[in-house]
């Protein structure tokens, strides 16, 4: 386990030092930063966050690999294991906890900023409206990144630290939330009043924002301390966490996964199928995690394997239990129908169109479908204007891909020519 | 602050006469290794640094026991300043194109680096025989795990520089050759500098 | 120092012919991107086997003799660590990152395609690792996803520390 962690972080970083350079190197004639689509915003954002606390992790590891296979003591303590005392002694496991939450932490947003930026590309698409407050998006990936390394220790609240240890963590892991809630704001605003289509992608990237405003806001009573040490390792822990890190992120994948299917196998998948999934999915992990909001006000405490006669957690809790079990194995099987309508389509499926959603980045204009080796062809496409130029007064199509210069958009009879007037949005 | 700069540009503002605004930015004109290289630097700073935390929390426990320090160090500390300098030299006579330095300087460089590693090795085996493992105080592990992991890094600096050896025989261009030198000089340089702050943290705590 | 921008190099690919260079050591980030989230999405299959098992053992204790206490801990710390780091980091930035970086900012390839590869097969080797840990005696970590230092034997005291 730690061996293989510290490999995965040795391919990590490899992988995230070409993510890295290639974002700010190889980018195309006009493609500035500002106008890169948010998913790539949210990945870059990502991988420096992810270059920088892997780091923790890896020294973690090392120490930890030391102690138990040496018998070094950086984290070990004197301890008593069956009436023995064990010859380790001295060490810190607070310690540990610090530098593996000082990885843990930022890992969390290494995870959420990709699927936020992925999901911001999908609702604008499918709205057919331009992402709301662009710039704003992108200072909010920023900001969340750089909080993210001085929030760590709200883990740690009952770990025996310095009330006033414990203020300034709540401080700044409250403060995380206003970027944030920037952001759910902006992608709701970015449906309002949008030509909606609900096609698979959309239902997927609409279901993300509601898990995790709610894994959000539950994440708001767990950030305050007070009101953390009574819910602290209990199930509401459990749900949050699900909630906000486990079903959030993957209904973007599945969302990202339908949504770029059609260019990378150049097959469309089944509608009716991917409906299906997703209805199942949604409702079906509601099932499973709402009702452990409760258990967790009741107090039961997670990580246990049985919960035995325990006084203060009634018979009703146990019921609670069974159905939500229920819950979660509907929802693992469900998702066969995923894995079945991936490979069938891609051997049976339509040949799709090459660009299926009409949609305005670049992936979507390469000269082959999927795109061959080499990407562009001859050619590398230069870019005009941002990724989001949809619905544009006057234009005939409801979409004006990046790399169509102004003066081959073309416009409805009277309408006039066409103002690029997109990134003053 | 060229990324601070890029987040508050306005690209509508200055767009030029062909409707694009310049994409040719300052990042574009500097090769990607350099850029990946200084990415690599820093996460490397960040894992030291952590280490570093870590022995100053660790030390406040009542069980570390201060281990002392071999003379031998300060040799090594010695032999990885004189690599340091021949791989700057040797990218220097690059670029005056003087062959015959560069093809000294490549080979010094090695040697010079591999005495640093052999000279790291000595001192454990040094610790080993006076009593001092790895398992006995929290202390001797942070040295060994410290030198450890630093020489490590150092030898994959020198795998990628028995690469240039192995390409400037092979009758490579000096033009081709220059970019891998000018990292491998800085590489050093950075090493060195890791080096002199672990040598004094063992040192004087 | 004269340095050519990328978007400005003629571009020089050396098309792969054979099937091994074409999809096994595939040096191109669109291949790349499908075997990194071909396998990620693999071990999210294990972990998502894990997880029911530990659903089964809350929802109906005493029913399953097959998971005991030791196994039920495992279980946790696997599912934690696998969704986390082997999934969804992997995934994101693995799959969406690899695919996705060059076909939207207008790039043919990563700009170190060897490095790229090299980190799949890094990445594969860690997966290969853990899942061995599977099947050694005594099975895998069984420590809490946050890998807390946990000596034979459940301790108590630790555990406490949350």
């Amino acid at each position: 386990m730690l061996v293989s962690l510290a490999v995965f972080i040795v391919a990590f970083t490899m992988g995230g030092l070409n993510y890295v350079t290639t974002v700010l190197q190889a980018r195309t004639h006009g493609m500035t930063l500002m106008r890169m689509p948010l998913s790539i915003w949210g990945i870059f954002v990502a991988t420096v966050l992810g270059l920088f606390a892997f780091p923790a992790l890896f020294v973690s590891c090392v120490m930890m690999a030391f102690d138990k296979l040496i018998g070094t003591s950086f984290f070990m303590p004197a301890v008593l294991s069956l009436g023995e005392t064990l010859d380790t002694a001295g060490g810190s496991p607070v310690l540990f906890q610090h530098l593996f939450w000082f990885f843990g932490h930022p890992e969390v947003y290494i995870v959420a900023l990709p699927a936020f930026g992925l999901v911001s590309d999908v609702l604008s698409c499918h709205a057919r409206k331009n992402i709301f407050g662009y710039r704003m998006m992108v200072w909010a990936i920023i900001i969340i990144g750089g909080l993210s390394f001085i929030v760590w220790a709200h883990h740690m609240y009952v770990s025996g630290m310095n009330p006033y240890f414990g203020f300034f963590f709540a401080f700044t892991t409250l403060i995380i939330a206003v970027p944030t809630a920037i952001k759910v704001y902006n992608w709701v605003l970015t449906l309002w009043e949008g030509n909606i289509r609900l096609t698979v992608p959309m239902l997927f990237a609409m279901g993300f924002i509601f898990t995790f405003i709610h894994g959000g806001l539950t994440g708001i009573f767990l950030g305050n301390v007070t009101v953390d040490l009574p819910l602290s390792d209990t199930y509401f822990v459990v749900a949050h966490f699900h909630m906000v890190m486990g079903v959030s992120p993957v209904l973007v994948l599945f969302a990202s996964i339908y949504h770029w299917y059609p260019k990378m196998s150049g097959k469309m998948f089944n509608v009716t199928m991917g409906k299906i999934h997703f209805w199942a999915t949604f409702l079906g992990t509601y099932a499973i995690y709402l009702p452990m909001h409760y258990l967790g006000f009741l107090g039961v405490p997670r990580r246990y394997y049985a919960m035995g006669n325990t006084d203060f957690i009634p018979d009703s809790a146990q019921a609670l239990n069974a159905n939500i079990t229920q819950a979660a194995i509907f929802v693992g099987v469900v998702q066969i129908i995923f894995f079945i309508n991936i490979f069938w389509s891609l051997k049976f499926g339509k040949k799709a169109d090459p660009n299926p959603w009409e949609a305005t980045t670049l992936e979507w204009q390469t000269p082959d479908n999927p795109p061959a080796h080499g990407n562009w062809g001859e050619k590398l496409p230069v870019v005009y204007r941002w990724a989001y130029e949809y619905s544009v007064p006057g234009a005939k199509d409801d979409f004006i891909p990046q790399s169509v210069a102004p003066e081959d958009v073309v416009m409805n009879e009277g309408a006039g020519p066409y103002v690029d007037r997109s990134e003053e949005h | 602050m060229n990324l601070f700069r890029a987040i508050l540009e306005k690209p509508w503002k200055q767009q030029t006469a062909s409707g694009l605004p310049a994409a040719d930015d300052i990042n574009l004109i500097t090769p990607p290794q350099k850029i990946a290289l200084l990415f690599f630097l820093a996460v490397v700073s960040v894992m030291f640094g952590l280490f570093i935390t870590a022995y100053f929390i660790r030390m406040e426990l009542d069980d570390w026991r201060p281990m002392p320090e071999p003379v031998m160090l300060w040799l090594n500390t010695f032999v990885l300043f004189l690599s340091s300098v021949v791989l700057q030299w040797t990218h220097n006579m690059l670029k005056k194109d003087m062959t015959k330095q560069f093809r000294v300087g490549l080979i010094l460089g090695a040697i010079l680096t591999l005495g640093f590693v052999y000279g790291q090795v000595t001192v454990w085996g040094q610790m080993q025989s006076e009593g001092y493992f790895l398992y006995n105080n929290p202390a001797n592990a942070f040295f060994y795990v410290l030198t450890g992991i630093h020489a490590i890094h150092l030898l994959g600096g020198l795998f990628v520089w028995t690469k240039v050896i192995f390409k400037f025989w092979s009758g490579a261009e000096f033009e081709e050759l220059r970019l891998s030198t000018e990292l491998c000089a800085l590489y050093w340089h950075f090493l060195l500098l890791v080096w002199l702050v672990l040598f004094a943290l063992i040192s004087y705590t | 120092m004269a340095y050519i921008p990328i978007a400005d190099q003629p571009s020089e690919l050396h098309d792969p012919h054979t099937f091994i260079t074409k999809y096994v050591w595939s040096q191109d980030h669109k291949v790349i991107a499908i075997q990194y989230g071909g396998t990620a999405i693999a071990v999210g299959l294990v972990a998502l086997v894990l997880s029911a098992l530990m659903r089964l053992q809350l929802g109906y204790p005493d029913t399953f003799s097959f998971i005991d206490p030791a196994d039920y801990y495992q279980f946790v710390t696997m599912h934690g660590m696998i969704m986390v780091v082997y999934l969804l980091t992997a995934l994101f930035l693995g799959g969406f990152g690899n695919y996705l970086i060059p076909l939207q900012i207008g790039a043919r390839d990563m700009v170190f395609p060897f490095l790229n590869m090299l980190s799949f097969w890094f990445y594969l080797l860690s997966v290969i690792i853990l899942m061995a840990s599977f099947f050694v005696s005594g099975g895998p970590t069984g420590a809490g996803w946050t890998l807390r230092l946990l000596p034979e034997g459940p301790l108590v005291l630790i555990w406490g520390l949350s």
